[in-house]
């Protein structure tokens, strides 16, 4: 068998983009692999979980490819790191308001529908830019960035001012749109869809050393 | 954030470019076209696979995602979706927004239903505009059918369907780079309370600029972005961070290179 653990792994449950996903990490330089049986999964030391659509159609597209407890064996290793995309990142905390599943629980708090008030237009959709609020390698030249967001819920507001937050964005009000626990990170925006600084951000994460 | 937009034509795996939604020109690989502008730093793409309206095949999901995963933009597909299964198969192809602009009239539920699956934040519906006995009609299936349904009715019922955007597309205006419908979009501006992309008939930064300051939140550009010069030959273009302002009255953000 391949060695896969110089290869970034790219879990597709069938939620999300993981074609363009593969294709930048390609252009990046890492030959990334996307895999459905979560029994590949310990031979990786990078995974990805890309995902759009539905938080609770995400959770079970993920427990029945089996993937829940292998996902947390894997980050519980400490030289791995986990990087969720768009709802991807979602399903790494406890909730959400869009749904009635739980989480995968790495972070506090239920993630939050953009607020009925706000004058802008709901869902979220375009390039924005991000302000560092921890610095993370993750984001290493990253602090002019704009990444492309498609979204209309996002990581719960009690998370402001925490560690965990590595970036946050102004739409209509500011939310955090990157979240870093140890060695699971998790990115509102499309780094397979942002050009340059997405080719920028998954560098970085093909270079991280837990 | 304003945002200008490729808008690609494909028929039977092909770049096209038409005029008034007929008179198909050649133009050439779609995945040559999309590197291109991966290299010109697109912000962002519309693929419409025109095959599906004008021959009644289903569309070509293995063509779109080959295409779509090549795009390090995001990209909005259009194109013959008119069901559920379709629409998640696309999205799992590195399409991150679906643009339905016939389905939805053959069948009034469909935006719910995509809205229910997918969430608001994926659904695009495309409204094609077309004058007809001197009236602008609401058309479908590549503007060779006229709906009973008037523009603003149209915007409301989407609107009320969840919509995420609404693409407004100009026919009569479709490749003929004389100017965009400036008219409609300030008339109809307040109607929308999603953002509104206009396409048809920019010929130039001006025309783009007048759209965004008309009421538009994105302008999608077929013919001046493959067309270069004075007789139309083909060059797949896009204005750079310095040329941007011209055509969206903003600064781009889009300096770095890969």
């Amino acid at each position: 068998m391949n060695d896969l653990s110089n290869r970034v792994g790219i879990i597709d449950v069938g939620i999300g983009n993981v074609g363009s996903v593969a294709n930048m990490l390609r252009k990046v330089g890492n030959d990334a692999l996307i895999f459905k049986d979560p029994a590949l999964l310990p031979s990786f030391k990078k995974v990805i979980l890309p995902g759009v659509g539905r938080f609770d159609k995400g959770i079970q597209a993920l427990q029945q490819q089996g993937f829940i407890e292998p996902i947390k064996s894997f980050t519980a290793q400490k030289d791995t790191a986990l990087l969720g995309i768009c709802l991807g990142m979602q399903l790494l905390f406890e909730g959400s308001e869009e749904g009635n599943e739980a989480g995968l629980g790495y972070l506090p708090g239920i993630v939050e529908r953009f607020k009925e008030s706000i004058e802008l237009p709901v869902p979220n959709v375009g390039w924005l830019p991000i302000q560092i609020e921890n610095p993370s390698p993750l984001f290493a030249d990253l602090d002019q960035a704009y990444f492309y967001f498609v979204h209309a819920y996002h990581a719960p507001l009690q998370l402001t001012g925490s560690q965990a937050v590595l970036a946050s964005t102004q739409y209509a009000y500011l939310y955090p749109s990157a979240v870093g626990k140890d060695n699971v990170f998790g990115v509102q925006f499309h780094p397979e869809k942002s050009l340059s600084f997405g080719f920028k951000l998954l560098s970085n994460f093909v270079h991280l050393q837990p | 954030m304003r945002r200008l937009i490729p808008l690609l034509q494909v028929y039977e795996k092909e770049l096209y470019k038409s005029k008034h939604f007929d008179h198909l020109r050649y133009i050439g690989d779609p995945f040559v076209a999309v590197k291109i502008f991966n290299e010109l730093q697109a912000m962002e793409i519309i693929i419409a696979d025109t095959t599906p309206a004008k021959k009644g095949t289903t569309l070509n999901t293995q063509l779109i995602g080959q295409i779509a995963s090549e795009c390090f933009m995001p990209v909005t597909y259009a194109g013959g979706i008119k069901d559920v299964s379709t629409a998640s198969k696309i999205l799992s192809l590195g399409v991150e927004k679906l643009c339905i602009a016939s389905a939805y009239h053959q069948k009034p539920s469909f935006i719910k239903e995509l809205v229910k699956e997918f969430g608001t934040s994926t659904v695009v519906a495309c409204i094609e505009l077309k004058a007809v006995k001197g009236k602008t009609c609401v058309t479908y299936n590549s503007g060779t059918k006229v709906s009973s349904i008037e523009p603003e009715e149209c915007v409301k019922k989407l609107q009320d369907d969840g919509i995420g955007e609404i693409l407004v597309y100009d026919i009569d205006r479709d490749g003929t780079m004389r100017g965009g419908n400036n008219e409609w979009v300030q008339n109809m501006k307040t109607n929308f309370q999603v953002p509104l992309i206009y396409a048809g008939g920019i010929g130039n930064g001006k025309d783009s600029l007048s759209m965004f300051e008309s009421g538009a939140s994105a302008v999608a550009v077929g013919s001046s972005f493959v067309y270069k010069g004075r007789l139309n030959g083909v060059l797949i273009n896009y204005p750079d961070h310095r040329q941007m302002p011209e055509w969206t009255g903003e600064q781009s953000f889009l300096l770095k290179k890969f």
